[in-house]
């Protein structure tokens, strides 16, 4: 979220519901409450009609497989196409979307009237051609981030969104989305960690990041990641993610960025660094220090918010709240449930709790095993915006921002330089 | 020979290459493969947010889920080997597992065979039973080889050997000397030489958790609920290793007499029971 700019009417109403009760892996007073009552067995439940919208999937890859696994299990998705340039690469989709009909054109898609919403998928130089397309052609586009491999692009789709307001642009910045990570938000918001001071970030893991094809031309096509005139880096493929949900925590734009990179563990030709580290500086001192690894997977993703009271800590679909002893206690400490983070003892936070408590089920129990994941929220939201109208939940400013900086922290890796953030560069003029 | 491994499903699977091309596609290839694998298990995984089983056992009892079509099909796939296994086999015992392992009490196990209903118009799964909870753990690691072996394919791929832990494993094409992959099977004197087919090996000692009755397998009859206590091993190859896994662990259930069943419903599975020493 842009600095100074409003939440969504949506994530506000949504995030003030998360934090009723506040109530994070709670464990109840009369635990027997929570026991499966012998109720009767029915066999069907009502469930409200959700108005269905017509859908297709351009890019169907890694990410484009993703969103329609996805789709399947959302109300009113329906995948009417699903394109990819590649033709063998039709049956995996298919096998996700059974239903669907398949091209190797994208402008068919955007012929076809009864398709309202489109999902741009494909490697992020190829995005803007197709948004631009899609909204010139009237559909609603999920744009995945980073919107494109330059700001000039991410500009250009950008403006073209705000052109049409009519229609809806939400860019895959899907952590806006997620309810552990809006829970954490919104805490956050209320002054759990009282001055926050320091964010650290990684996405380690072990993988080459190349991919494997039957062609050459077609293995060449795959490893766009690789190629350092098209991909962004580190920093635009996953770090992204991370530093937007800094952003919106910490409520405001980074002002300069420092970084270095290189290429460490697979000295195979690449240029385009498989280690990263970059320290983004927030302004009165505080700081988000990140680092992503293609050769090591130690501590996976994780985010870490560090405050004069406490820490809230992000890893796995799991969080936790670790207080400083001399933190003043919440209301709902007394019914938290407590368990070791490394040294320290950390209380679980669950999104959702109130909501689990009027169902009867012990949050603490569930912890987050019954939320749907990042995307799934997403691509919900996304399709409850075109019902409804409302501001998506990553625009087409949100989606700019961090495109931008996404893109500079790579310029800044490429370069190990400091780069100073313009705030022309945020500008959709 | 290059291998490439992931931890999954609290397993350390492995994939090895028998292919002479450069070794950075053949490190590609294997990575896509053990991506699928722990796609796999993000979607089978009870605790897991976002997976489809944690979606189903904490749905209350009536409402559908709305299911991706291919674990819509595995569960589909699953149910049928339950009827054909006369209920030896059945991915409810999900309850007894967790009991087991400490995430739920004891107090709530029930059987509840039949107790899932799988809608294929609408491609859901509802509940019907308060207290049913899905493991897919006996077939999940099968389904995972199959569809890591299905991008070894489509790569381009046919020699490999796939295995997930010490109980299941996948070979595809002759194997490096060309005449199979050899796999020592415990129990079994002389190792086999598998093509094509897929290895499923279960043992009712193979993890054990303590009980007020004393040490117990992790093996549960689905038809009473409760750990088998036979001391038996089975080992089973089909072409599917996901009917494989699901045949070698009704085997121990039904014990010896389930080859019967098995060479009766399953005409090109080999099956072997041994007991454990």
């Amino acid at each position: 979220m842009s600095s100074g700019s409003p939440p969504s009417r949506r994530s506000f109403l949504n995030a003030s519901g998360l934090v009723l009760g506040a109530w994070v892996g709670e464990r109840l007073a009369r635990a027997e409450e929570l026991t499966p009552k012998a109720e009767a067995p029915r066999r069907f439940s009502f469930e409200p009609p959700v108005a269905p919208v017509n859908c297709a999937v351009i890019g169907l890859g890694e990410q484009g497989r993703a969103i329609l696994r996805t789709l399947a299990t959302v109300p009113g998705a329906g995948v009417k196409t699903i394109c990819d340039t590649h033709k063998p690469a039709h049956k995996r989709a298919l096998d996700l979307a059974p239903r669907a009909k398949a091209t190797t054109d994208y402008r068919r898609i955007l012929d076809d009237e009864e398709v309202r919403a489109v999902w741009v998928a494909t490697p992020s130089h190829l995005h803007k051609d197709i948004a631009l397309a899609a909204l010139a052609a009237g559909k609603h586009v999920y744009c995945e981030a980073p919107m494109a491999h330059t700001v000039a692009d991410a500009r250009a789709i950008a403006i073209a969104a705000r052109k049409v307001p009519d229609q809806v642009l939400q860019v895959g910045l899907q952590r806006r989305s997620n309810l552990l990570d809006m829970h954490v938000f919104t805490l956050l918001r209320l002054g759990i960690l009282s001055r926050l001071s320091l964010v650290r970030a990684q996405n380690h893991h072990r993988t080459s990041w190349r991919r494997a094809a039957s062609t050459r031309e077609r293995q060449a096509e795959l490893d766009w990641r690789l190629d350092d005139t098209l991909s962004p880096g580190l920093s635009g493929e996953i770090g992204i993610h991370q530093f937007d949900l800094a952003s919106w925590c910490l409520r405001r734009r980074p002002l300069s960025v420092t970084a270095f990179g290189a290429v460490m563990a697979w000295p195979d030709g690449r240029k385009v660094p498989d280690l990263m580290h970059a320290t983004l500086d927030y302004g009165n001192g505080v700081h988000l220090v990140y680092s992503a690894s293609l050769g090591n997977s130690f501590g996976s993703g994780a985010e870490t918010f560090l405050g004069s009271e406490g820490t809230i800590l992000i890893q796995n679909d799991h969080a936790w709240l670790i207080k400083e002893v001399d933190a003043p206690a919440q209301d709902w400490e007394v019914y938290a449930t407590r368990e070791a983070v490394g040294s320290d003892v950390g209380l679980v936070l669950v999104a959702n709790a109130s909501r689990l408590l009027q169902e009867m089920r012990d949050p603490g129990k569930l912890r987050n095993t019954d939320a749907k994941g990042a995307l799934y929220y997403a691509c919900e939201s996304f399709l409850q915006t075109i019902r409804s109208g409302i501001r998506p939940a990553a625009d087409a400013q949100d989606g700019l921002d961090a495109t931008v900086v996404a893109l500079t922290v790579n310029e800044a890796v490429r370069t190990g330089t400091t780069l100073t953030f313009r705030k022309e560069w945020f500008e959709l003029a | 020979m290059p291998s490439f491994a992931c931890e999954a499903m609290r397993s350390r699977f492995e994939i090895v290459l028998a292919d002479d091309r450069d070794p950075t596609f053949l490190r590609a290839a294997a990575e896509q493969a053990l991506g699928e694998i722990n796609e796999v298990e993000t979607e089978l995984s009870p605790y897991r947010p976002g997976s489809a089983i944690a979606a189903i056992n904490s749905a209350p009892v009536g409402k559908a889920v709305r299911l991706n079509p291919l674990v819509f099909g595995l569960l589909s796939k699953a149910a049928e080997l339950t009827t054909n296994l006369q209920g030896a086999f059945d991915l409810s015992v999900g309850a007894v597992t967790a009991a087991q392992r400490g995430f739920i009490g004891a107090e709530a196990i029930t059987p509840c065979s039949g107790a899932l209903h799988l809608d294929a118009s609408a491609m859901t799964a509802t509940r019907l039973n308060p207290t049913l909870r899905l493991d897919t753990g006996a077939i999940g690691k099968g389904w995972a080889l199959e569809r890591a072996l299905t991008i070894l394919c489509d790569i381009g791929l046919t020699n490999a050997f796939l295995h997930g832990g010490t109980s299941s494993a996948r070979a595809m094409g002759p194997g490096p000397a060309g005449r199979g992959w050899k796999v020592a099977v415990p129990d079994l004197a002389d190792p086999i030489d598998i093509v094509d087919r897929a290895l499923s090996v279960s043992s009712s000692v193979g993890q054990l958790f303590a009980s007020d009755a004393g040490m117990c397998s992790h093996i549960i009859d689905p038809r009473t609920g409760e750990p088998v206590t036979r001391s038996l091993t089975a080992a089973v190859l089909h072409e599917d290793g996901v009917v494989a896994e699901a045949l070698s662990t009704a085997l121990i259930v039904l014990g010896p007499a389930g080859r019967n069943i098995v060479r009766r419903s399953f005409p090109t599975a080999a099956a072997l029971c041994l007991n454990s020493r």
